[in-house]
């Protein structure tokens, strides 16, 4: 019997696009989910984003935009103006429960599923900033694995979304369920697909949202 | 702060547990506060007067609140509820939903006197306001506690050197959920709507828990923010019209519109009219309503005779014998409105006596009542709302047509109306004292047909077009009250001759149908006079409206 994994990542606030993807997911049979980090910054949602995948109980990693926020806490006014204006509106959304719950994401989640090691990272395994592109090659994965060889490495960070097999391992970029950047306007969320007696597929879904009322909504809160 | 709220429609496979247990799976903790069931009656004049200032007046019929037995609910599971009966009558006057004025009244009567009848009847008597809708309400209020405190502005304040505890002190959000499960009806109809549910959310104070109750209601379960109002939205349930029939916005003529959407739009809005003033005429609510239904008629059949190249002969022919039919049958009425409005004036002027007052009265009283029974039964008939239907159709007929067709109907206006000034070109030439009463009944509908179809085109119309077109409107109310008098005057003359026949006449009798009869003749003496006043200006209007025409400085081009 098979069970699929949806992969989300860099949500960036922006909780229509989530809400979408889930709907899509689910649509296709996803079981359980995963986030690859950046689940806010820039958006208009970050409180709402949280208390979902809080709710929801969803195994996430840390992304750049979590770990750059958290410096952020209970700094002063004075101080929060050094740092990019959208994350001085962030920082100002978020109680004590969404600092805590963003404090205690993990850098990397190792996850056995069905028997299969899947390590999920945001950028790379070497650090949150770091990125896997499509065209990455065996070496230039091995660099940033070191020792490691899970089966499955998710990631996410670059926006542009893929899946492809080196030299055994799948690789899956889920790509951006909040803002996209490669010139196709969906966003997109990954599925892993694991089915006994076969290696797991993956496979980049695209998916469309509202678009208007995501752009109210920063507008009607003056995100910057 | 004032209180925010936001209505969202319920679809009919969602329940109000539904609801309550998809907030709790995120975090939210629900408490069942109480039930209330409500009974409203909205009111307004025929015409529309309180609606057309945003106005709502309401009759409220409502049993005490009640309370939940013991405990309250949690997260969906509401505990057992009782009712109490005691009920009083409130009115309410709202505009844009806040409440203006509230007046108690004994068994519902009409307020006559009191804060809100004085208010209204600014606008209009009390006397004068027809129930339009009722609205049976029942409620089912849920407080709403967030999954956790919002920042409060104690983290803004910074201490030197560095950090703050940040947001810990926030106040507990007070949110509440309405769930209003509503039905309606039409005053004059036996069964009530399916119902329909509605929730409206409200906190006491400005605070980002109900924005983001908001984007959880929309974006995770679905549920999309409406515009509900109660008067507006319980009618289109039960598919009545609006106080006042006012046009949909759909009918309104733009530049841009081809030959054969204006046509389509034209003929759809006196559709509109005619089915709006329907159940007034045959409930015999107010006698605007069997006015409004007749001139729609009117302008229907005038409207098709004047598209009549691109609706198609057979198809013309067929609805104008039709809509001549009902027009005939609401003429026999309406005359006798007409006559009755007049005659309460004139027995004054004439000094009648109660006898030969109520002579008249009930005579026509007793024809109108005759008239008007064959008029519901005509209105009630399968071949008038055969009738509407084809009407309506004629709308989509004309909107398909317009595929591929890209004339704007602007480029046509001067042709229509060139067409009509054409027939009254024969007239022009002729001088004032010239003119016979039979030439006033035929230029009369001459005047009718220039009046219909500037108006038809008025949506477009600029300002000095809009003028010129006034001054076409005086001719034809100076001419109607001619024909009116004259009418009248035959009218009593059979009255009379009736009376004579069945030996019944006596001296008062007489001297009152002289009497009348004389004020039918000044009226027509008067009208004409001022019509032939005017009528020497109306070959400089023809000039300036042709000039307009010509210049294309008829319409706003916007």
């Amino acid at each position: 019997m098979q069970m699929k994994l949806a992969v989300i990542s860099d949500i960036h606030a922006n909780f229509t696009a989530l809400c979408a993807a889930l709907r899509s997911a689910e649509k296709k049979g996803a079981g359980r989910f995963v986030c690859a980090g950046d689940l806010i910054g820039r958006g208009p949602h970050p409180v709402e984003v949280i208390r979902l995948l809080k709710e929801r109980d969803f195994p996430a990693v840390l992304g750049n935009m979590e770990s750059r926020l958290l410096h952020l806490r209970g700094k002063t006014k004075k101080a929060r103006t050094r740092f990019k204006a959208h994350f001085d509106w962030t920082s100002q959304q978020l109680t004590d429960a969404e600092w805590d719950y963003l404090a205690s994401l993990p850098e990397e989640l190792v996850l056995n599923i069905r028997g299969h090691e899947v390590l999920v990272v945001h950028g790379s395994p070497v650090s949150v900033k770091d990125a896997i592109y499509p065209s990455i090659t065996l070496q230039g994965l091995g660099s940033k694995l070191g020792n490691r060889r899970p089966n499955i490495l998710i990631c996410g960070h670059t926006h542009i979304p893929f899946s492809k097999k080196v030299a055994g391992m799948l690789v899956v970029n889920a790509g951006a369920a909040g803002t996209s950047i490669d010139g196709d306007p969906r966003a997109s969320y990954g599925i892993i697909n694991f089915e006994k007696g076969a290696f797991p597929r993956a496979a980049i879904v695209r998916f469309e949202y509202d678009y208007d009322s995501v752009m109210n909504d920063i507008k009607s809160r003056k995100v910057p | 702060m004032t209180e925010q709220r936001q209505s969202y429609g319920i679809p009919k496979k969602l329940s109000v547990q539904q609801v309550v247990r998809g907030l709790g799976k995120m975090g939210y903790s629900c408490e069942t506060e109480g039930i209330r069931q409500a009974l409203y009656t909205y009111y307004d004049t025929q015409d529309g007067k309180l609606y057309n200032r945003a106005l709502r007046l309401r009759c409220c019929a409502r049993d005490a609140d009640s309370k939940v037995n013991s405990g309250a609910a949690k997260n969906g599971v509401p505990a057992q509820a009782s009712t109490t009966t005691a009920s009083d009558h409130t009115w309410q006057l709202i505009r844009d939903r806040g409440l203006l004025f509230t007046q108690e009244t004994e068994n519902n009567a009409m307020p006559e006197i009191g804060v809100i009848a004085d208010h209204i009847a600014g606008i209009t008597e009390p006397g004068t306001l027809l129930p339009y809708l009722l609205a049976r309400m029942t409620e089912q209020e849920v407080s709403l506690q967030a999954p956790s405190p919002v920042a409060d502005e104690a983290s803004e304040k910074g201490v030197e050197g560095g950090t703050v505890p940040s947001g810990s002190t926030a106040s507990e959000p007070a949110m509440l959920l309405r769930f209003e499960n509503w039905r309606f009806k039409s005053p004059f109809r036996e069964s009530w709507s399916v119902p329909l549910m509605v929730m409206t959310t409200s906190a006491g104070v400005e605070n980002k828990e109900i924005e983001y109750l908001h984007t959880l209601l929309r974006d995770y379960m679905g549920l999309l923010p409406v515009d509900f109002d109660i008067l507006k939205n319980g009618l289109d349930v039960i598919e009545a019209a609006l106080p006042g029939a006012p046009f949909p916005s759909r009918y309104r003529l733009t530049p841009r519109d081809s030959v054969y959407t204006a046509i389509g739009k034209t003929a759809g809005k006196q559709v509109y009219k005619m089915w709006g003033n329907t159940e007034g005429t045959i409930h015999d609510l107010d006698i605007e309503f069997l006015h409004d239904l007749r001139v729609a008629t009117r302008r229907v059949r005038f409207a098709l005779l004047l598209f009549e190249e691109y609706i198609g002969k057979t198809r013309t022919e067929n609805l104008r014998k039709e809509l001549s039919w009902i027009a005939k049958s609401l003429g026999r009425v309406r005359d006798i409105d007409v006559f009755q409005e007049k005659f309460s004036v004139q027995f004054r002027q004439i000094g009648a006596s109660e006898d030969f007052i109520k002579r008249v009265v009930g005579h026509y009283t007793g024809k109108r009542s005759k008239n008007l029974e064959t008029l519901k039964a005509d209105l009630k008939s399968g071949r008038y709302w055969e009738l509407i239907e084809a009407l309506r159709k004629l709308e989509t007929f004309m909107m398909r047509k317009d595929r591929g067709q890209n004339v704007p109907v602007v480029e046509l206006i001067p042709e229509f109306i060139e067409e009509v000034l054409d027939r009254m070109s024969g007239w022009l030439g002729r001088s004032a004292d010239s003119l016979s009463p039979n030439d006033l009944h035929d230029l009369r509908i001459e005047f009718k047909g220039l009046r219909y179809t500037t108006e038809f085109f008025s949506d477009l119309f600029a300002g000095d077009m809009r003028k010129v077109v006034r001054g076409f409107v005086q001719f034809q109310d100076c001419l109607g009250l001619y024909q009116d008098a004259q009418v009248a005057s035959q009218t009593l003359r059979k009255f009379s001759q009736k009376a004579m026949k069945k030996s019944t006449a006596s001296v008062d009798m007489m001297l009152g149908v002289g009497g009348l009869i004389q004020v039918q003749r000044e009226i027509q003496e008067q009208q004409q006079v001022r019509f032939l006043g005017m009528w020497n200006e109306f070959p400089r209007q023809i000039k300036e409206l042709r000039k307009l025409l010509r210049t294309g400085k008829f319409y706003n081009k916007v």
